[in-house]
């Protein structure tokens, strides 16, 4: 019993650090080609199939792998974090993700922030994402839309949209259960992406330990360019930094010590001393080199380690290949602090997903439950950011709200899931009518407004007309202006009607609110919302 | 919470058994252009060959079947649950959450202008249950919805949740709107009524939903005047003043018995809108027969129906049950000129699936039940081929009376086997006619011929029939 408990323990070591020595290898530069390859992984045996667990306790649960805390729930628990092996992109597909379980809040940005933050009851984020092994970031993430079953699968081209940006990206799948204190768990059942594996890079030199951060660049194809122009890590870490060179001409890598010259001054050399140069990677002896690559052919990469530099600063990096350092350079950032990684997060295009209406070349109009507005409101977002509600109900302007990049209103309460709660403006609320505002006066007492309906003009702006007693009401609102235009026909058109300015109103030269306007058969009532 | 949990597992495994396609018909999905999510709502064909169709996030989509083509029509509005094609190809009415609506290209060019209120009447909330469903049209011209209640915990007057508010009217109750934009209740009883139809013969039909009062999926036959099950809808009943007064047992007795039940999860969980085969044969052998489909699982139901003492009802039996066939089968209509069945898919919030279908008939039909009917002692149950011999024991017959209750899921109770004592085939093997033990109504009946084969050694495909026995033949 003694022997098995002492061979358990040491199989758990290895175990333990099994993931992470996994990554290297005994080979030397890996050579590798695009191809039409499909990473994929089921979950349903119970095994993790070379994912790492980076965080919390791994389980099986309803056929996939997930977090081994869910069914202690009310206790605080670490966030669960189960990672994918490397992989880069390559074009010959989309990506399918298939979880089941329960909804969380979505990831944020990156990586180190999922593991940073404490997790409180409840609170926690619940998601698979595409991260982006060199800094963190996570471009691409997955938050279930509903319980139980869901495929997410993000389209070829969507993918395609960030082999373009970067070609030679390496990612992980993240799979993210920071959901404490509920019911929530996330098991994914199974995964598969158009990628091929990045393999296991080459074995750091004896002794220098594990590296912090792994960095990779790439080339952009048919331009002298690195694909990222900048990296970050922190002061004093080590660091792994690949270069994959997917171009059609031989490319290097030098890190060098700050200056605004010094990637310049080293090409300039390299060009000037060809002859000593191609002997030695085209890497100038000039004591400002901190650490470089060998020259790395096509289709082949070559990995680096170094420590970075304990002091702060922006260090360049060039590659000197003759003539490739006028464009091909970056800078590596050392900065104790990380910034959030500039990243335009690719929303995978679940269904429900493009919640947050906004106009671009023409008005729309999305009807459905407003706050402040009433259940049965008609949202109209203009061409100028001026938007409005209007109630058919009281049949009035109920909002007002001022949207410079054009956005409406928000749908998820109303159109995700069961729906069920009222729509959300986007943008700066402007105007809100009381409850029990009846600015239109025909002289009919207190008779209820009928709506009769809307029609839709030629630049794409609904005029809406309601019956309010013995007249027939037509209001025409387009953008004009610092606001919006209210244009009002009454047929017929009682004497003694009146209209009564709310805030932000005003008919002609009169905007003091809560005047009494007398008005006739046409008058325009103006809503500012600048 | 952990009861739930498990229940969970045993509906996924209970419904787990459907195979991947249909023998007799092919499904082909038909997607939808890019980007656009289509929740479908409410469909019908236009005379130029467009089938219309609304969904949930208020676009108005139409896709030609000759030609493939898809564009949008309009968008904008709200939930809208139910289509009709109006006068000609540039006109639709369209069941919106707060009133019905007819929407008019006004310069012909492909895009709505024109947004008409048409009809309205009843309240809304804003609770996301308060669903207008629809939309049917009769030989008058005038539109026929159903409203659903609202759901709100702790709800009042009749708990347990859902219920309408006093000054929120008519929820709960089916409805018709005529040709000239008069709001007319009719039938009072409905819970979240998904959705009416509308027979050749021209009688009213809606389905309902398992739930408070509503003991399984129903097909209720909206006879005018009556009151069809759920209490809510009484408050503004002018006939029952004191409604909310009334007993289990008092509403019981006063409300009219389903047309059809469809036994929860046998027969799906959420029951969609009623259609009925109109194609004289184009779709198979069932003409005449209304579907039925489901908005959690991959089924579409069929149903006979028969008049006894004046009543309908008749025998439900499942009929489409492929996984292809995906979840949320909300709508269904039969291209005018072929027969296929296009059905408009949504299950958001109660399951998965989303988009458009078609259903084609191979032109084979398995070895099946065509119809059950009820005579004077037993059942008289014709096949879809001859079969090659029935004795007593072929018949497993079973039934219970689905609990009337104001709770959440009802049981089956006084369930009771029931002896086959004479069975006689006809000379064609088609049609078996069953005396049955214990015959007695306000039941719902099991019949199950599984193992009947038919002459040419055809295996029974879908041998169950679920009959509702509301009345005796005299």
């Amino acid at each position: 019993m003694k022997k098995e408990i002492e061979m358990m323990k040491r199989m758990r070591a290895i175990l333990a650090t099994l993931p992470i020595a996994a990554i290297f290898a005994l080979t030397a530069a890996t050579s590798f080609a695009a191809d039409n390859q499909t990473l994929s992984w089921e979950f349903g045996d119970g095994q993790v199939h070379g994912w790492q667990i980076v965080s919390g306790e791994v389980g099986f649960y309803d056929g996939g792998m997930a977090s081994t805390t869910w069914e202690t729930r009310d206790a605080e628990q670490t966030t669960f974090l189960a990672r994918s092996p490397m992989f880069r992109l390559n074009g010959g597909g989309g990506l399918e993700i298939t979880l089941k379980g329960g909804m969380g809040k979505p990831l944020p940005a990156t990586a180190r922030e999922v593991l940073a933050k404490p997790q409180t009851s409840n609170g926690g984020p619940m998601g698979v994402a595409l991260r982006r092994v060199t800094d963190d970031a996570y471009v691409l993430f997955f938050e279930k839309s509903k319980t139980h079953e869901q495929t997410i699968k993000v389209a070829k081209e969507q993918l395609d949209k960030l082999i373009a940006r970067s070609h030679d990206e390496v990612y992980t799948l993240d799979l993210v259960d920071g959901l404490h204190g509920g019911w929530g768990h996330l098991p994914l059942v199974r995964a598969s992406v158009a990628a091929t594996p990045v393999g296991l890079l080459p074995k750091p030199p004896a002794g220098f330990g594990v590296p912090a951060r792994h960095l990779f660049l790439g080339s952009k194809h048919g331009k002298l360019e690195f694909d990222k122009k900048e990296l970050w890590t922190t002061p004093g870490s080590k660091v792994s930094l690949t270069l994959f060179n997917s171009d059609e001409m031989a490319h290097n890598f030098i890190l060098c010590q700050p200056g605004d010259k010094v990637a310049n001054e080293l090409g300039e050399y390299v060009m000037g001393n060809l002859a000593e140069m191609i002997k030695s990677a085209y890497v100038p002896p000039d004591p400002r080199v901190i650490a470089h690559t060998d020259l790395v052919a096509p289709g082949t990469s070559d990995t680096i380690y170094l420590t970075v530099p304990n002091t702060p600063g922006d260090y360049p990096y060039v590659c000197t290949f003759p003539g490739h350092h006028l464009l091909m350079r970056g800078v590596l950032h050392v900065t104790a602090e990380l910034p959030e990684p500039k990243v335009d997060v690719l929303k995978p295009p679940m269904p429900g997903d493009v919640y947050r209406v906004t106009v671009t070349d023409r008005p729309i109009i999305v009807r459905g439950p407003l706050h402040g507005s009433g259940p049965a409101s008609i949202c109209v977002g203009s061409l100028s950011g001026a938007q409005f509600a209007f109630d058919t109900a009281r049949c009035i302007v109920a909002k007002t709200w001022m949207s410079p990049n054009g956005e409406l209103v928000n749908t998820k309460p109303a159109w995700d899931g069961r729906g069920g709660n009222f729509l959300q403006i986007m943008g700066q609320g402007r105007f809100l009518a009381a409850k029990d505002a009846k600015p239109l006066d025909v002289g009919s007492g207190d008779v209820a407004p009928d709506f009769r309906g809307y029609e839709i003009g030629d630049e794409g702006y609904p005029s809406f007309h309601y019956k309010l007693g013995a007249s027939t009401v037509l209001v025409r609102i387009v953008p004009a202006g610092d606001g919006l235009d209210a244009n009002f026909t009454l047929k017929p058109a009682p004497a003694g009607a009146t209209y009564t300015l709310g805030e932000t109103q005003s008919i002609g030269e009169l905007a003091e609110q809560g005047t009494a306007v007398k008005v006739g058969a046409n008058f325009t009532v103006h809503f500012k919302t600048k | 919470m952990r009861i739930h949990f498990l229940s969970l597992f045993a509906i996924a495994a209970a419904v787990s058994c459907v195979q991947a396609a249909d023998p007799d018909y092919k499904i082909t999905d038909i997607p939808a252009p890019d980007g656009v999510v289509l929740e479908v709502g409410g469909m019908d064909w236009m005379p130029d060959g467009r089938l219309m169709m609304c969904t949930r996030r208020g676009e108005i989509w139409s896709f030609h079947s000759e030609k493939a083509e898809w564009k949008q029509f309009a968008s904008g509005l709200h939930e809208p649950l139910g289509l009709v094609a109006g006068e000609d190809d540039s006109e639709i009415y369209v069941l919106q959450r707060p009133e019905l609506t007819r929407i008019t290209d006004t310069d012909k060019d492909g895009i709505a202008e024109r947004f008409e209120s048409f009809g309205k009447g009843w309240g809304y909330t804003g609770n996301y249950h308060e669903y207008a469903f629809g939309l049917v049209r009769d030989k008058e011209g005038s539109f026929y919805g159903a409203l659903g209640l609202g759901f709100f915990p702790r709800g009042e007057p009749f708990k347990p949740t859902w219920c309408s508010h006093g000054n929120v009217p008519w929820r709960g109750w089916l409805f018709k709107i005529t040709a000239d934009g008069k709001y007319v209740p009719l039938n009072p009883g409905c819970r979240e009524p998904n959705s009416v139809g509308i027979s050749p013969d021209g009688d009213v039909f809606v389905t309902d939903n398992q739930g408070s009062y509503v003991p399984s999926g129903v097909l209720n036959h909206a006879e005018p005047g009556a009151f069809l099950g759920h209490p809510d809808g009484l408050m503004f009943d002018k006939r029952h003043p004191d409604a909310a007064s009334y007993d289990i047992e008092k509403l019981n007795s006063l409300r009219k018995r389903p047309a059809l039940y469809l036994p929860y999860r046998e027969m799906g969980m959420s029951c969609t809108a009623p259609r009925w085969d109109t194609t004289g044969g184009k779709f198979g052998p069932f003409a005449g027969h209304v579907l039925i489909g489901d908005v959690n699982t991959p089924k579409i139901n069929r149903g006979t129906l028969e008049k006894v003492d004046g009543q309908f009802q008749g025998a439900a039996y499942p009929f489409i049950e492929a996984g292809e066939l995906g979840g949320g089968s909300n709508r269904m209509a039969f291209h005018p000129k072929t027969g296929a069945l296009y059905v408009g898919q949504t299950a958001r919030g109660w399951g998965s699936g989303h988009g458009l279908k078609m259903i084609e008939w191979t032109g084979k039909t398995s070895m099946g039940l065509q119809e059950v009917s009820l005579t004077r002692d037993g059942f008289k149950i014709t096949f879809t081929q001859p079969a090659a011999e029935v004795k007593a024991e072929s018949f497993t017959i079973g039934s219970w009376v689905p609990e009337y209750t104001g709770n959440y899921g009802s049981k089956r109770l006084d369930t009771k086997k029931h002896q086959v004592s004479g069975v006689k085939l006809s000379a064609d093997g088609l049609v078996a006619e069953v005396v049955v033990e214990g015959l007695a109504g306000d039941r719902l009946f099991q019949i199950d011929v599984r193992n009947v084969v038919s002459k040419s050694g055809g295996a029974m495909r879908n041998g169950k029939a679920y009959y509702t026995l509301n009345r005796l033949r005299k």
